[in-house]
């Protein structure tokens, strides 16, 4: 451990071992054989076009993937839903919901 | 490629007939909206609430729900210009939903038959039948 003068207990740095094991970790690597070429080069030119070597555009997309529930999970949930009889379309009252959105003295008058 | 509207997607998280429907066009293809929707089901979800159709937590389940669903959110500015050709015939609300139907060459999927006639017959939009079940 090192201690920068004035520095207190609770800021001491801690130099942690050289990562002389660091290759021991599993990293996963992803490989996709058989990718068409246009497929290819458009991804190539998404990535470019955000400025993103291929590998991390590609981690972005699995990243955000991954940031909502696989779709099997979702629908599952969906189907554990209540059914709701409302004796007619939703529809109507969307339509509803978006007339109300301008109040009726707001509205504009033919002259 | 399919592009669901606000009435269609509320009628899959009510589970109607008509929204089992929606689920099986939702569980089988790539589906994208524009952000418009968010606005129109939070609302109507909100509304549920209020008006006791709906739990507290159902309410709460149902905006989680919005939130996760497998649904992409396209920006409403490259709608624009195709929303108000069509919003001849249709409301701009309406019309974002069927701009992006048609600019993307999906199928519309919406819950709202009025909605569905006027795209198909007067913009050769592709509009999925949600109602063949009832007919048979």
């Amino acid at each position: 451990m090192l201690r920068r003068e004035n520095q207190s207990e609770s800021q001491t740095l801690r130099v942690l071992p050289a990562p002389s094991g660091c290759y021991r970790h599993p990293v996963a690597n992803l490989q996709i054989k058989g990718l068409p070429d246009d497929v290819h080069d458009e991804l190539r030119r998404r990535a470019r076009i955000e400025g993103l070597t291929v590998r991390a555009y590609v981690q972005r997309l699995i990243e955000a993937d991954q940031a909502l529930p696989a779709r099997a999970d979702w629908f599952a949930r969906v189907r554990g839903r209540r059914p709701v009889d409302l004796g007619g379309a939703v529809a109507d009252l969307v339509i509803a919901d978006r007339a109300e959105r301008t109040p009726r003295s707001r509205r504009p008058r033919r002259s | 490629m399919i592009v669901v509207d606000a009435s269609a997607f509320l009628e899959l998280l009510l589970r109607t007939s008509t929204g089992l429907a929606v689920e099986r066009l939702l569980a089988g293809n790539i589906s994208s909206t524009p952000h418009l929707f968010d606005a129109e089901v939070l609302h109507r979800v909100v509304m549920f609430g209020k008006h006791g159709v709906l739990e507290t937590q159902e309410v709460d389940s149902a905006v989680i729900d919005l939130h996760d669903a497998p649904i992409a959110r396209v920006d409403h500015r490259p709608l624009l210009h195709r929303a108000r050709q069509l919003s001849a015939a249709l409301s701009g609300y309406d019309a974002l939903y069927a701009a992006l139907a048609d600019l993307s060459g999906a199928m519309l999927v919406t819950g709202d038959r009025s909605f569905a006639s006027t795209a198909r017959s007067q913009f050769g939009v592709d509009v999925a039948d949600l109602w063949a079940a009832d007919r048979s």
